[in-house]
């Protein structure tokens, strides 16, 4: 049934389209099938099947004309004739009827109200009236016309009523194998709109196409354009926009849609979508649009265009129009990262700052563009406030990023309990190498050796600079700035000259005072016999000595000479109350947000024991993704790793090259920032994009002290020695 | 026939084929290149084609989704420690990444915050010990060190950003948003391959999986594609395409079907022009990929075919680790916590209601058919009301 329903519905369908409303009435009865017949398959009753069994019906004997009427009114001469001599095989003396090539009767008449309420779009009305009429006059049925309308009616009723439900696949089924190239362009839209939405765009680019050739009437010609703007790639789009007509005065039938043309290509530019190269003068035309409309999307789409090209001063003034005209957040966020491309680091920082709630990506980009500062070997001189804030967001979103770079800061300004305390958030949310190595460097200086113990026992085996607190290397280190001699910087007349004073309500990053904070400030009087370092005539920066070249062995600058040569082979002599130690694997900092901790009153209720309480082992075993450990060269091994890995790993998983095809891969490959004292690239520093974020503290080793000959497989960042 | 009926069937005349209408997309989407699923299974397969299913795709937010407060206090008694540890009691003990996220996204959904605090809490300073903005995806209680590898496993980070972006959204933290786009901007960047012959291929870690690292790479695990996490990450990160890396999930089921069972393998190569069953690996479809009804049911997306062998290999033998080449069971799996995974489905593709031992609290269960069991409810909970209703 629904087998032979579907075909026939559909001819009926293709007529309808077409517009062809005669032959629709005539394969409303399903073609070559019986009038009778067909109208039982289809399921439509014979009374309303115009002018079929309505002549049967009232002379039963007599021989049943209704296919012959069929078929004469579809002018199927052939047809016509076989069914006459069927006829007159069974009823020799019948004879055919003059009026068989006669129109039929009862077309319209008295039909006006139905028509009324049909012209009305009063469709649940009309039905009720023909019903009322069928069961009124016996033997009477609608006009063919009307029924035909009334059902293109019902059929547009439901295309429309898939189409606003969204039931695309139901839509697309409906028409699927129908001719619909005669359709009202509404209609097509609809249809074409639905093939779209499950995936079917080639058909919807062809109905699309349809119109184009079929329809002349301008605007529907260019509301098909914007509609193709909506449902299909740019790309596809161009195709139908190189259909335009051009008029007698030479310009395209579409320039009068031209802005949103350019506008689509700009936003398919934007989504890595292939499209059409945007001309000078057809970006000035959009500009010029943009300039005017209130819209702040439109300054703004014109502001990311220029972002995706990394056109970042034109694009500049087109992010500040477009948060002038309302903005949201994420403008602001454009803005901020032009503002961060074009070195304008403090603007781009403000910006970040005042928009860091409506979005998260604010907030973020704010805590990474002040931490490449804050993590400078010498730091430069911040101001109290900015440090402050920037304090507040670290503990509002408990960052780690924050926590470490503030960490970083206050230990290389020489403020170790506000570093310390910095430290152990950083490491509770951010538990990095760096991180670790800051924390244990800092315990150190504190002398807090219990935790300090602890930290670098929990890290053997994955942090080697970690371990390197045990098991130094041989190199030569410069001091730090908090190193040197302050009693001779001061007589040196350089100390206080930046000393911070804090400020009220100031509870950490309280400046020692007396201490030198700027970067751009000396470090102080390095102790040069020690050292065997190199000054300035000022006395104002130290260097470490260049080796000449060829020039054999290391430099031995450990004071307490506790390594001999590497070829030595000398065994460390290990503090054995410190490493190793059997120690709990598990870091238990913890510091939730403030929002977190309020809400503490939760009912986390009670929980498992710890099923593995320790002791702990001793040796370290390897980590794939870990290079080798410090202690590794005096002959020590580790235990094979997890599935049995013997070899330290190389390249480390720090090192991994990116995969083709991530965006990662993409990536332009890392422009280290210049350090505006030394004119140096800043080693170990990270992209600050969406997902980039400072490895930690880019604590390269300071120019003042070029390293002996490297390290082998050095990852490219390295570290501050405490 | 009267004349009101004569009349609504001729206004009616289309409304048959709507019927018609839902039975073609099965046909008509079933590739080419979809190797023809015979044996046991298939022969018992119905031979008309059945309904398309009605699935509800919308995004739901999981807050408060398990209504059942106690099923979450005994998982948290037996399996998450005082820190916020979650104990792989079958396995040594150990921790992963994914039981992390798994016990985090549980804590959201129980409304307990507290509990997931303390399991963030102990994932970020455990496991976020790489250089990057991934976790380390395994975690040994007794060696020394105990992250046993530097690697991620991308299912881990899609679990533990969900988590982050549910707890967000469910009780307004901006911390937990901002860390949970952290991740999964990372996500985006360094595991979403782009533009392959298969759309977007989701690495299952940054190191070892790629073209790069193996001949037969890229190598992908179906089950690492986290349905119900890739329509709600865009609450965090919505410059991330996750509803490419969501069709192409749904189209790599459709075609990485083998053997007589016409299931996945757990590892694949999608090296060729097809997929095939990664080198190296054993050919099984086991307890990774057993999650894949699972994460379709609780997306609510996929059509009746991308459930159709699931449905077919359960309903007959139960679920079981199948070898692939042979389609035998090589090993049944017992524990009640399985079975919840066959209840989704088959209430997906029958509509069958759950029984009483769905909702059953089991004192006996490890870690992973525990937790199974809390996710298949949480699932029901979010969009099977009807097969709950019985």
């Amino acid at each position: 049934m629904l087998a032979k329903l579907s075909p026939a519905f559909l001819i009926w369908f293709a007529a309808f389209v077409s517009g062809d409303l005669a032959r629709a009435q005539a394969q409303t009865s399903m073609g070559g099938m019986a009038p009778a017949s067909a109208a039982k398959a289809a399921n439509i009753p014979a009374a309303v099947v115009p002018g079929t069994q309505v002549e049967a019906a009232l002379s039963a004997d007599a021989p049943d004309e209704s296919g012959l009427r069929y078929y004469a009114r579809l002018g199927q001469s052939a047809r016509v004739a076989a069914e006459t001599k069927r006829l007159q095989r069974l009823y020799p003396n019948w004879r055919v009827p003059d009026d068989i090539y006669a129109p039929v009767a009862n077309d319209g008449v008295d039909e006006e109200p139905m028509w009324d309420l049909y012209a009305a779009d009063k469709v649940d009305e009309l039905v009720s009236a023909i019903e009322r009429r069928i069961a009124g006059e016996p033997g009477w049925q609608p006009s063919k016309d009307l029924v035909n309308k009334a059902q293109a009616k019902v059929l547009r009723r439901k295309i429309m009523a898939y189409w606003q439900d969204g039931q695309w696949r139901n839509l697309v089924e409906l028409v699927k194998g129908a001719n619909i190239s005669s359709a009202e362009v509404d209609i097509l839209w609809a249809i074409a709109e639905a093939h779209s939405k499950i995936k079917q765009t080639t058909e919807t680019l062809e109905i699309y196409k349809t119109i184009l050739n079929t329809n002349t009437k301008s605007d529907a010609r260019i509301a098909t354009i914007q509609k193709a703007m909506g449902t299909l790639r740019m790309a596809e789009v161009e195709q139908l926009v190189a259909m335009a007509k051009i008029g007698p005065d030479g310009k395209d039938e579409f320039a009068a849609i031209s802005v949103d043309l350019t506008r689509a290509r700009m936003s398919a530019f934007l989504h890595d979508e292939a499209a059409k190269e945007i001309s000078g003068p057809e970006l000035d035309e959009f500009k010029a649009y943009a300039e005017k409309d209130q819209d702040p999307n439109q300054p703004a789409l014109a502001a990311w265009y220029h972002y995706k090209r990394r056109e970042y001063r034109e694009g500049l003034d087109w992010f500040k129009l477009a948060l002038e005209h309302g903005g949201d957040a994420m403008v602001a966020h454009g803005l901020a990262l032009t503002l961060q491309n074009l070195d304008m680091k403090r603007e781009a920082e403000e910006v970040a700052y005042a928009w860091r709630e409506p979005l998260v990506n604010n907030s973020i980009l704010f805590i990474d563009i002040l931490e490449r500062d804050l993590t400078k070997p010498i730091p430069p001189y911040i101001e109290p406030q900015r440090l402050l804030r920037y304090g507040q967001v670290a503990m509002e979103t408990t960052s780690g990023q924050g926590a470490q770079a503030l960490a970083w800061y206050a230990y290389n300004s020489c403020q170790y309990e506000v570093a310390h305390e910095w430290f152990r958030r950083a490491v509770a949310w951010h538990p990095k190498e760096p991180t670790a190595y800051g924390y244990a460097l800092v315990l150190r200086k504190l002398k807090k050796s219990k935790e300090y113990v602890e930290i670098i026992n929990r890290y053997d085996g994955l942090y080697r600079k970690v371990i390197d607190l045990v098991f130094p290397d041989d190199l030569y280190h410069p001091p730090t700035p908090c190193e040197t001699d302050l009693r001779q910087a001061a007589m040196a007349g350089m100390a206080g000259m930046y000393g911070a004073t804090g400020m009220a309500g100031q509870a950490y990053m309280q400046v020692n005072p007396g201490m030198t904070l700027a970067g751009a400030q000396p470090y102080g009087q390095p102790n040069m016999q020690a050292q065997g370092a190199v000054q300035d005539p000022a006395r104002m920066y130290a260097w470490g000595r260049v080796p000449l070249p060829g020039q054999n062995g290391n430099v031995q600058m450990q004071p307490n000479g506790v390594f001999g040569q590497q070829q030595t082979q000398q065994v460390v002599k290990l503090n054995r109350s410190e490493f190793p130690v059997s120690t709990s694997p598990e870091n238990d900092l913890r510091y939730p947000s403030p929002g977190a901790a309020a809400a503490n009153a939760g009912f986390a209720g009670m929980m498992a024991r710890e099923p593995v309480p320790g002791p702990w082992p001793l040796v370290a075993r390897r980590v794939p993704g870990i290079g080798p450990m410090p202690y590794e060269r005096y002959g020590f091994t580790l235990l094979p790793g997890w599935q049995g890995q013997t070899a330290a790993s190389n390249p480390p998983a720090s090192a991994q090259i990116a995969p083709a095809g991530t965006l990662w891969a993409k990536e332009p490959p890392e422009q280290a920032p210049i350090d505006a004292q030394t004119g140096m690239p800043v080693a170990g520093s990270n992209g600050h994009g969406a997902g980039g974020y400072g490895v930690g503290a880019p604590q390269f080793m300071a120019p003042a002290a070029p390293m002996q000959g490297g390290r082998p497989n050095d990852s490219k960042t390295t570290f501050r020695r405490g | 026939m009267s004349p009101r009926a004569a009349l609504l069937a001729v206004f009616m005349v289309v409304a048959p084929l709507t019927v018609a209408a839902q039975q073609a997309p099965a046909t008509q989407t079933r590739p080419a290149t979809a190797p023809r699923v015979v044996g046991p299974a298939a022969q018992q397969a119905p031979e008309k084609p059945l309904d398309p299913l009605q699935l509800d795709a919308r995004a739901i937010p999981l807050g408060g989704a398990l209504k059942n407060a106690a099923l979450w206090q005994a998982y948290k008694a037996r399996f998450v420690t005082e820190q916020g540890r979650v104990v792989d009691t079958a396995n040594g003990m150990i921790s992963h990444s994914e039981g992390q996220g798994y016990a985090m996204l549980i804590a959201v959904a129980a409304n307990d915050r507290a509990g997931f605090e303390k399991i963030w809490g102990w994932t970020r300073a455990n496991l976020m010990v790489r250089d990057d903005q991934l976790v380390a995806w395994r975690w040994e209680p007794n060696a020394r060190p105990p992250v046993a590898d530097m690697n991620n496993a991308s299912d881990g980070d899609l679990l533990i950003a969900w988590a982050l972006a549910e707890a967000a959204d469910f009780w307004g933290e901006q911390a937990y948003k901002i860390a949970g786009r952290r991740i999964a901007v990372e996500v985006g960047r360094k595991l979403i391959l782009l533009k392959t012959k298969f759309g977007s291929l989701l690495l299952p870690g940054v190191s070892g999986f790629a073209g790069e690292d193996r001949k037969d790479g890229p190598v992908v695990n179906l089950s690492y594609w986290v349905f119900p996490a890739l329509s709600r990450l865009p609450l965090v990160a919505p410059d991330v395409d996750w509803a490419g890396l969501t069709q192409s999930g749904l189209d790599l089921i459709k075609i990485a079907r083998f053997g007589p069972s016409g299931l996945p393998t757990e590892w694949l190569s999608a090296a060729g022009g097809d997929v095939r069953p990664a080198d190296g690996f054993a050919k099984t479809f086991g307890y990774n990929t057993i999650r894949i009804p699972l994460y379709l049911a609780w997306a609510g997306i996929g059509e009746r075919e991308h459930y159709q062998s699931f449905a077919n290999a359960w309903s007959t033998r139960g679920i079981s680790v199948v070898d692939a080449q042979t389609g035998r069971s090589t090993e049944s799996l017992s524990e009640g916590g399985y079975s919840d995974l066959v209840a989704l489905t088959l209430c997906v593709t029958n509509g069958k209601p759950f029984t009483g031992e769905f909702f059953a609290t089991r004192a006996n269960e490890n870690y992973y058919p525990a937790t199974l069991h809390l996710l298949s409810m949480i699932a029901a909970n979010m969009r099977y009301g009807s097969c709950l209703r019985s």
